[in-house]
């Protein structure tokens, strides 16, 4: 359950990162070769521009989780939406890349380990479980790609792309 | 603006595969109008509920509507999901709360005793029930019903698992609420939940007969016991011949605390609920995990609210799964088997708890000797040696016997109690070592009675 307090933990860590993303993302990546070694054939020679993909999708989550609670009438644009866009993300990782859901844990231990390197001691317990908390419900939702239907739709356009 | 016309399918699916909880929460991250119908296996609706933007804005169960629909969906347990996406509105219905307090409240009452009453009208406390449990408190304590003698029966029942709610990741258990040596009485009923590791550096000593026999006498004793198998290579499960029936288990669902109190297999005793080691296949991945000890502690900070006493079976071993599991106990209970082998091994019982944390080191209930056999020379050897340092290892005055109607409890998948009539003066042991345990960590509707001077008044 993602509360509020997690949001804000979400938000006030992902500005401390900013700085460092680039370094972050090499982190990231060789750690989770160094857990994984078989998924560095998953990805092409060059890694920037699937660095450049990850720290997007995480800047587009950390901005899209939160909104304030009186704004929830307003209309946001599907290509805004996290739910949408994380879903199809999770139905292009089944379909095109046949992304096994165990890989979704040891990507939660690259990221956690990433996160704890890159923020030393601002990598608090509660950032620590704020985190955990956003990447359960991330890959969840990309796991529940793979139910997702409607040719056509948002999630198929976007799933193609 | 890339709004819709007309309702969208988005996807489908089963509630076998994710949970209702699992639907809402990630629905919950859309901004959009969304409807997440839920439907039987036959297709047939079962009844819907509308969000946007994490508020819960309706629900719908038959002729029932509004937040007792919300939770009366969640008992229901329907079988599949269907999310459509609306049109967006200029206006939409006064929501009924947010998804997370909604939830929080939905696992609030599923923790509690009944959960087939219609509690509708009563003022919902979704705040002090979300505060609580964020903060790994205890909720109130639950009233213990009386004993009930009947003839158990632990083979686990087709009753589908208790509907429950949401997944709430919980904070790990503040050390300061854990009891240090020796351990504080608590008021009879079982204010305070329990959680009790039972452990041995030796495999082979009967842990997990000794877990699946005392948390039986503990359920005989009218507390709410649960068995938690953290021991995946011999799971409790086998030893009642029904291991094919779990689905998903501790290891499975560390990362989902209340996803597991889904998951937990009502026995035909009552008090008496198991939660399996695994599924079908092997979780690989979460006995590799480098954060073992706090996924152990989250889940099972979230499970010591669903029983008076939690009993978890570990592994052979002080390290890795036991540690993780030893870190978020209250007390440890020891199984030294009276066996010369077991004897010069169970010195790490002690060196292993030392090093663990002082403020993560749960408190010794005891330990219990197990396989005791009067007539073998090596036991009685076992026997004493485990009796001269007695002290410190706080030996229960009960000790268990080799017997042979463990054998033939396991080969017909049954507890000890329901072995047969000459397994009935072991199976008293049992309620001995039972009192005993209750005695020592404070639970027990009969702590009174059982103190000094409270017999006589």
């Amino acid at each position: 359950m993602l509360t509020s307090t997690d949001k804000a933990a979400i938000r006030r860590s992902w500005e401390l990162v900013v700085p460092i993303a680039d370094t972050a993302a090499d982190l990231f990546y060789q750690r989770l070769f160094e857990l994984a070694p078989s998924y560095r054939t998953l990805f092409p020679d060059d890694l920037k521009p699937q660095k450049r993909k990850l720290l997007a999708m995480l800047a587009f989550i950390v901005k899209t989780v939160d909104w304030p609670e009186d704004a929830w009438q307003d209309a946001v644009d599907s290509e805004e939406d996290l739910f949408l866009v994380v879903l199809a993300l999770g139905r292009r990782h089944i379909d095109l890349y046949r992304v096994p859901d165990a890989a979704y844990d040891t990507v939660a231990q690259a990221l956690l380990w990433t996160l704890d390197y890159g923020l030393g001691e601002a990598f608090t317990s509660e950032v620590r479980d704020a985190w955990t908390r956003i990447y359960t419900l991330v890959a969840k939702t990309m796991k529940m790609g793979r139910m997702a239907v409607g040719e056509g739709s948002v999630v198929a356009l976007r799933a193609k792309s | 603006m890339n709004n819709v016309a007309r309702e969208t399918l988005v996807m489908r699916g089963s509630l076998q595969e994710f949970q209702l909880p699992d639907v809402l929460q990630v629905v919950g991250l859309s901004r959009q109008y969304t409807v997440i119908e839920l439907r039987s296996a036959d297709g047939s609706r079962r009844g819907l509920i509308s969000m946007k933007a994490g508020q819960v804005l309706t629900a719908e169960h038959g002729q029932s509507k509004g937040r007792s629909a919300f939770f009366q969906l969640f008992e229901q347990a329907p079988e599949l999901f269907h999310v459509f996406r609306m049109p967006d509105s200029k206006s939409y219905p006064s929501p009924l709360g947010p998804l997370v307090r909604l939830l929080f409240e939905a696992a609030d009452r599923a923790s509690e005793p009944d959960t087939t009453v219609d509690r509708t009208p009563a003022p919902p406390k979704p705040k002090q029930a979300a505060s609580a449990m964020a903060a790994g408190s205890q909720v109130a304590p639950q009233p213990t019903a009386p004993p009930r003698r009947r003839a158990p029966s632990v083979v686990p029942s087709k009753r589908p698992a208790r509907p429950v709610g949401p997944s709430v990741p919980r904070v790990v258990a503040r050390r300061s609420e854990r009891p240090t040596s020796p351990p504080p009485v608590a008021s009879g009923g079982g204010g305070q939940k329990i959680v009790v590791a039972v452990a041995s550096p030796k495999g082979g000593v009967g842990k997990t007969t000794i877990t699946l026999n005392l948390a039986l006498s503990l359920a005989e004793r009218g507390l709410d016991t649960l068995i938690v198998d953290a021991d995946i290579n011999g799971d409790i499960l086998s030893s009642l011949d029904a291991r094919g029936r779990a689905d998903r288990g501790a290891f499975d669902l560390l990362d989902d605390p209340d996803v597991a109190v889904t998951a937990l297999r009502q026995t035909a005793q009552p008090h008496l609920r198991i939660l399996p080691a695994c599924g079908p296949s092997v979780p690989a991945a979460s006995l590799e995990r480098p954060d073992l000890a706090q996924a152990w502690a989250r889940l099972l900070t979230r499970l010591r609210h669903t029983a008076d006493v939690t009993l978890v079976d570990c592994p052979a071993g002080m390290f890795h799964t036991t540690s993780a599991v030893l870190r978020a106990s209250s007390h440890v209970v020891g199984v030294f088997q009276a066996e010369i082998l077991s004897s010069r091994s169970f010195s790490m019982f002690l060196r292993g708890l030392a090093t663990l944390p002082p403020d993560q080191r749960p408190a010794l209930a005891g330990v219990v000797v197990n396989m005791f056999h009067g007539r073998a020379d090596g036991s009685i050897e076992a026997f004493h040696s485990i009796c001269t340092d007695g002290d410190r290892h706080r030996l229960f005055d009960t000790t268990i016997p080799r017997s042979e109607a463990f054998g033939r409890a396991s080969e017909i998948g049954q507890p000890l109690r329901a072995a047969g009539e000459d397994a009935s003066p072991i199976a008293f042991l049992f309620d001995m070592l039972a009192e005993e345990v209750c005695r020592r960590v404070g639970v027990g509707p009969d702590q009174a009675a059982t103190s000094a001077g409270g017999f006589l008044v």
